[in-house]
């Protein structure tokens, strides 16, 4: 990440000086800054309420009666995942919001599945390979309603707006399913 | 259709009154509770905010400095050897890189070629079937302190590839 984030910003910054466009990445730096806090603020509260009522549930013993149920399930994509931690109610949770069209949901949800993650993890600053995997499941996103572009194609008069839900789930299982694989056979864990 | 649909939306209210109906009735107090967990959610954002900031400030830099539209053009033509249209690259580098870009691009589609055309159909699938792989990496590996990643990168954008492609052989 720090060598690709350096020469996007050298690169870009090269070509932005040469082709004349001084003024609009002067005022893009700023925008970035503004446009960045907005979405903070937007997915903030829904955070925060997420947290909140996810404490209830922690609370009432909730969390630990979801994990037991999902445990044999999460266990197949994740064997590293030891019997008592919390990360398999989080995971399973993620997965189900991402699943009904709830991304603002399912990302309090994964942050909280990789803290869970990151207490097993041996090493603290390297992705572990549970983490790998959960983050692929992320990336790829099997979603059953694909809402915001259903609501899109809507908008633009589409004879059948969800002609599309279909081919989505088998485009991002086909991926899912390759990533899987790979992080599985390719990640080696070091000692 | 109109069913999952409900249930995605009746998901939320329910899954809160299961909760608090199950704190009531073991005498957690819910409150309490509540605020204390907010009050983690408002430190996990804090932690999110600033490896945010630094990929929105790439992505956009890339983006207004023209770089983009010269990295377009130069993988058009090796798409266009294996029979994509085009006019699909934007949105499948787009897809990878920056959720509100792709939206801008798919917008765009949507209007110039209409809805129910291939292009139309191929782009709304692609859209749907990958999530934004830079800011989930980005944001969940931030928020615990991950500094080496090691290839998830790479295999975030070939599963972007692969959904990709299976949605051009979907409608071609």
């Amino acid at each position: 990440m720090n060598k690709i984030w350096g020469y996007i910003i050298i690169v870009s910054l090269v070509v932005g000086l040469f082709s004349g466009k001084v003024e609009l990445m002067t005022t893009c730096v700023f925008d970035s800054a503004k446009s960045t806090i907005d979405t903070c603020l937007n997915i903030f509260g829904i955070i925060a309420i997420w947290s909140g009522l996810m404490k209830i549930a922690e609370q009432t013993g909730l969390i630990e009666k979801l994990q037991k149920v999902v445990y044999p399930l999460v266990r197949i994509l994740f064997p590293e995942i030891s019997k008592n931690s919390r990360a398999t109610g989080d995971i399973a949770m993620n997965m189900g919001a991402n699943i009904i069209g709830l991304g603002n949901v399912a990302t309090p949800l994964g942050i909280k599945a990789m803290e869970e993650l990151q207490k097993e993890n041996k090493n603290k600053e390297r992705l572990s390979k549970s983490m790998m995997m959960f983050l692929v499941l992320n990336m790829a996103s099997i979603q059953l309603i694909p809402t915001t572009v259903i609501a899109l194609r809507t908008t633009y008069g589409s004879d059948n707006p969800v002609q599309i839900v279909v081919p989505v789930l088998v485009a991002s299982f086909t991926a899912a399913l390759v990533g899987v694989m790979i992080v599985k056979f390719f990640y080696k864990e070091e000692k | 259709m109109i069913f999952v649909e409900y249930i995605s939306y009746a998901m939320v209210p329910a899954l809160i009154l299961v909760i608090v109906v199950a704190a009531t009735k073991k005498k957690v107090s819910t409150y309490d509770s509540f605020v204390e967990g907010a009050q983690e959610g408002f430190e996990a954002i804090l932690k999110i905010f600033p490896s945010m900031l630094a990929v929105v400030l790439a992505i956009n830099l890339f983006k207004i400095s023209g770089c983009m539209d010269l990295f377009i053009k130069l993988l058009s033509p090796i798409f266009s050897a294996i029979n994509v249209p085009g006019e699909l690259v934007p949105i499948g580098v787009m897809r990878s890189i920056s959720g509100g870009g792709a939206l801008a691009v798919l917008t765009d589609i949507l209007q110039t070629h209409g809805p129910d055309t291939p292009i139309g159909l191929i782009a709304s699938t692609i859209m749907g079937s990958s999530d934004t792989t830079l800011y989930v990496l980005a944001i969940y590996t931030a928020s615990i302190g991950i500094t080496n990643t090691k290839f998830a990168l790479f295999v975030g954008l070939l599963c972007d590839l692969i959904a990709f492609l299976v949605a051009t052989m979907l409608f071609a």
